[in-house]
């Protein structure tokens, strides 16, 4: 195994504890650290691969979590700005339950961080029809939040009940099924 | 494991489907679920499947009339094994590559070819100044290396992102 990149703990360090990596543009790849950053709060991260063999990867932080927003969880890409923006990335803090939005820099280097909605936002996935997925335990609800002109709605779709626990993760398809399950999988 | 298809009219309603229920023998605690080719599922369960409670890789595959059979395609050691605790999960070209987050964790591999499974571990994690612990699921890059980040290890101690060449 070659070591690319160590992370560094505390708050001036470059993020401490990854929880998720994702495929970026261009060779690159983006995560997300649980801990670690300006406020110890967490970080959004891109990967960027050597300019030239043998040189290394070099670490952007993206975002640096507030202490009142911790601590980032999940991660998705829009690459294709089906969701309105090319290249923006979407994610949930666990503390805060903030779903984000972060949306790359239009000529500077500062990323955009907006915060679409305050709930619970579990297996979040993206669709390409321009739909974010996710479930809410409260409400034992699958919701969609899509966007046009700039707005967000969000649309509560399917309501669980039954036996079976609302699913914690969700899987899209390329046909727009999702599926999904709970940490227990229906069993007892 | 449910599935969930979406209305074929707007504003119609959701339909849930139950696919399989795991019921401890076949799998328990569930961690990861993906799509394959030909509309297989596969996933993972951390607990469960006999032997020593090690979890399961399971297939999920279509059959007529919108069923689909349910497979374990390899229970884990288990006990005190490093081979337990299965997690994130891909498919690329054709196999299934994955992590076990028991002791410092693992990378795998599952191969599939005339109904017979191969399973081969890749990569024992180390301890730091190695990365250990493993997050997420495997990213395969397109010449096959295996990139990853680490929760834990690394020389600060504050987990790495690292490139995995089998």
């Amino acid at each position: 195994m070659n070591v690319l990149f160590n992370f560094t703990p505390g708050t001036t360090g470059n993020g401490n504890y990854p929880i998720t990596l994702i495929h970026g543009p261009n060779g690159s790849y983006y995560g997300a650290t649980y801990f670690g950053g300006a406020n110890n709060a967490g970080v959004v991260f891109q990967m960027n691969p050597p300019a030239a063999a043998g040189d290394p990867w070099t670490e952007t932080i993206l975002y640096s979590f507030g202490s009142d927003e911790a601590l980032p969880d999940q991660l998705v890409l829009d690459k294709d700005g089906v969701l309105g923006i090319p290249g923006a990335l979407y994610g949930t803090t666990n503390n805060s339950q903030f779903l984000f939005q972060l949306t790359p820099p239009d000529g500077g280097r500062i990323w955009g961080y907006t915060v679409i909605r305050v709930g619970e936002a579990l297996g979040l996935v993206i669709s390409p029809q321009g739909v974010l997925y996710g479930t809410e335990t409260e409400s034992d609800q699958l919701f969609q939040l899509s966007q046009s002109g700039g707005a967000w709605t969000f649309t509560p779709l399917y309501t669980f009940s039954g036996q079976y626990e609302t699913p914690t993760s969700l899987t899209l398809d390329s046909a727009g099924n999702l599926y999904g399950t709970d940490r227990e999988g229906g069993s007892g | 494991m449910i599935k969930l298809v979406p209305p074929s009219v707007p504003g119609g309603a959701w339909t849930e489907t139950v696919l399989h229920t795991f019921m401890g023998n076949d799998g328990s605690y569930p961690s990861a679920i993906i799509v394959g080719e030909q509309g297989n599922l596969f996933g993972t369960t951390q607990q469960g499947g006999g032997h020593k409670n090690g979890g399961v890789v399971w297939r999920l595959a279509p059959s007529s009339g919108g069923t689909y059979s349910y497979r374990v395609l390899y229970r884990f050691t288990g006990g005190s094994s490093n081979d337990s605790e299965p997690t994130g999960l891909t498919f690329y070209r054709n196999a299934l590559y994955g992590f076990t987050a028991y002791v410092r964790g693992t990378i795998y591999k599952l191969t599939i070819s005339s109904g017979t499974v191969t399973k081969t571990t890749l990569f024992n994690f180390e301890p730091a100044p190695g990365g250990y612990d493993p997050a997420g699921a495997p990213l395969l890059a397109s010449d096959g290396s295996i990139f990853g980040v680490t929760e834990d290890g690394g020389t600060g101690l504050a987990g790495t992102f690292y490139q995995f060449v089998p």
